[in-house]
């Protein structure tokens, strides 16, 4: 089985703990990360897709809480299954997507593309928000980069 | 040809049913999704080689859309159901007749 095996500040970690749990609880009780396009035309398969889609949101957010939660999360190595790993991947999406809704709302679209964010915030709750976004997307990028290293994209 | 007459050539006519007109899968930018992300969706859901995800990829960030699949309704509709559960901005779109 994979292993996600991260060392980090105990900061760091309670900071994932709070906004990536508020998160992942908000979108595990409701709604979608974004508004979703649904078939026009046909109001019961709109209603079925949304829900598949929630859903399977609420099975990724899970695995995303169940990893951060874990006891050794931040201090050593976390064994998920490769399932797990696709899930916490769609989750932090998701959770990241909501993010910029909520805390980073404030926070211009190009900046957070174009990854150019300064630290040099006073608000220490966007700070914190800030934290988690960027600590989520390199937990991503570095699943990614691990997958494409064992070919597990198929 | 005959002088006293003449022959029309009447156009060809190619009027496609609104069934027939293909659907097309698009994926839109948007600010939050990793470029690498969005490339490894890209081969997982359609199964494409590493440089045509990554051209789609590319066309995504820099267009704002990219087209990455046309065919039938539901097939398009299936397509874009998974993209939108990997948290891609996915929608389908008839062509044009």
């Amino acid at each position: 089985m994979p292993d996600i095996s991260l060392k980090m500040h105990p900061g760091l970690i309670a900071v994932l703990n709070d906004f990536v749990s508020s998160c992942a609880n908000s979108l595990i009780e409701k709604g979608l990360a974004q508004s979703v396009q649904t078939p026009e035309d046909d109001d019961d398969l709109a209603e079925t897709w949304y829900e598949h889609l929630r859903e399977a949101m609420r099975r990724d957010c899970q695995q995303i809480l169940k990893l951060i939660r874990a006891p050794e999360f931040g201090r050593g190595p976390v064994s998920v299954s490769e399932e797990e790993m696709y899930g916490i991947l769609r989750a932090c999406s998701a959770v990241r997507l909501r993010l910029r809704e909520t805390s980073l709302s404030k926070i211009p679209d190009e900046a957070l593309e174009n990854g150019d964010l300064s630290m040099d915030i006073v608000d220490m709750d966007l700070r914190r928000a800030l934290s988690a976004y960027v600590f989520l997307a390199y937990l991503q990028e570095s699943i990614v980069e691990a997958l494409d290293g064992r070919g597990g994209y198929a | 040809m005959s002088e006293s007459s003449e022959t029309v050539l009447k156009p060809e006519l190619d009027i496609r049913t609104e069934k027939d007109r293909p659907w097309r899968v698009i994926v839109l930018n948007d600010p939050v999704n990793l470029m690498s992300y969005v490339l490894m969706v890209f081969r997982r859901v359609f199964g494409f080689e590493q440089e045509r995800a990554r051209k789609h990829m590319l066309e995504v960030h820099n267009d704002g859309r990219s087209t990455l699949w046309q065919g039938g309704r539901e097939h398009a509709e299936m397509y874009v159901h998974q993209l939108q559960e990997w948290q891609l901005r996915a929608i389908i779109e008839q062509d044009d007749a």
